[in-house]
């Protein structure tokens, strides 16, 4: 079937099977490859996207499933001049180590900071339940993403 | 990399169009969120010949207060619970199961009726729902059934919804003036809730105006709902535990990977020794 997908302001056509998840859509289809395969069952949160501004976890979704919605990845968070607030952040904190879930807490650090009010570390942390870091680096990231959205 | 099995990809917008799809399959797999069915498909758990998109169906999206009446549409989000529901204590429960699943991603995407029609005893909202006597809405080609959510489950993952039915969402009444509580106690390598606790009471000088309490979760299975009416007083908390601790003895408790039988029934003892103060005692 053909699946027509709004990814970064982007369409994108294919014709695949309506069994394609929307984390292999974006990777292979649009070519995006920000948003990492991890551990596939809804846990790590290396597959976060926003669908119409949510927080989702594309291995758990249908791409079919994602038509008529947009789509931004971690590729679509970067501003013209470069990286958004989130992004320069954690890279300025040294957050990240290896990389592999930047795509989760880069989704999740940005909604939470658009979206949440009267931000605190609970908040912060109950937002970024869904992503795993397997360098454990958390408390770098909950205090970055804290600070981002303190200021927000 | 998990890949679902090959299926035919049908999308519904009317309950019109759902009835005559589902009616014509045998075995479809209807899906709003996607969340745990994605995940069983991956799995290969399951193998429909055809999956059914509810999503756009509009009466399934749909929120409806009509003075103390509350339904929730099947495809309400999880994560919408929160900011759309009334200020009662009935939703109250809901909104403090509710937040208990999963992440903010898993709420996002996860709807009611997904969560209310797996009849996995893991699941919450059917426990908040079973302590406020809420009721399955269901329909059918023919009509709309009402039924309790205690008689929407046979056993677990096995619910009353025949083929071609849908569940269109649930119903209750707004309850005011409550304390409430939810327990759950999970196992986080097995991903299972060994026992979850939902309870909602009324006291007015000490005495028990209304007190309603469910349990559920992998030792009991499918929800069940205590019968309470016999307590009247704050001062009785000592014997309501004693009650409901010989009627949790009562109930046949499995020994599997998910703990013996003893453990499982010393979690609800908790569970519901902690709910029970946290409503009942000022």
């Amino acid at each position: 079937m053909k699946i027509k997908l709004n990814i970064n302001g982007t369409d994108y056509e294919s014709e695949e099977e309506p069994r394609m998840l929307l984390v292999d859509f974006i990777r292979d289809v649009a070519g995006l490859k920000g948003t990492h395969v991890g551990c596939e069952t809804g846990s790590c949160g290396a597959c976060m996207v926003l669908l119409d501004g949510m927080p989702v976890k594309s291995c758990l979704m249908l791409a079919v499933q994602a038509e008529g919605k947009k789509i931004i990845t971690i590729e679509g968070l970067s501003e013209k001049n470069g990286l958004n607030k989130v992004q320069k952040a954690l890279s300025e904190k040294k957050a990240l180590q290896c990389g592999f879930c930047a795509a989760g807490f880069s989704i999740m650090g940005t909604w939470i900071s658009e979206n949440e009010k009267n931000i605190d570390d609970k908040k912060v942390k109950e937002g970024l339940a869904g992503v795993v870091c397997r360098c454990s680096g958390y408390d770098t990231i909950i205090k970055t993403i804290t600070e981002v959205a303190k200021n927000e | 990399m998990k890949v679902p099995p090959d299926f035919k990809y049908l999308r519904t917008y009317t309950l019109d169009e759902y009835y005559e799809k589902a009616n014509q399959l045998s075995l479809p797999l209807i899906i709003s969120g996607g969340t745990v069915a994605v995940l069983m498909l991956k799995n290969r758990i399951i193998r429909p010949e055809a999956v059914i998109d509810i999503s756009q169906i509009p009466e399934l999206n749909m929120l409806k207060i009509d003075k103390d009446d509350v339904f929730i549409g099947a495809n309400t989000k999880l994560y919408k619970l929160k900011n759309v529901l009334p200020n009662d204590s009935a939703s109250e429960l809901i909104v403090k199961s509710a937040s208990t699943i999963g992440d903010i991603a898993i709420r996002s995407m996860g709807s009611v009726g997904g969560n209310v029609c797996l009849g996995d005893p893991s699941n919450d909202l059917p426990v908040a729902l079973t302590a406020i006597d809420a009721q399955a809405v269901i329909g059918k080609k023919d009509g709309i059934t009402y039924t309790p959510i205690t008689s929407f489950y046979i056993k677990p993952f096995k619910t009353i919804l025949n083929k071609g039915e849908i569940l269109l969402g649930v119903n209750y009444k707004m309850l005011n003036g409550y304390r409430t509580s939810y327990k759950k106690h999970f196992i986080n390598f097995l991903d299972h809730y060994v026992g979850i606790v939902a309870a909602i009471a009324k006291i007015e000088e000490n005495t028990i105006k209304d007190f309603r309490m469910a349990m559920a979760g992998e030792a009991v299975g499918k929800p069940v709902k205590f019968d309470l009416s016999e307590f009247s007083k704050v001062d009785e908390i000592k014997t309501i535990k004693e009650r409901l601790f010989d009627y949790v003895n009562t109930i046949h408790v499995e020994n599997n990977r998910f703990g013996t039988a003893n453990y499982k029934k010393k979690v609800l003892y908790t569970l519901i020794s902690r709910a029970i103060d946290e409503v009942l005692k000022f």
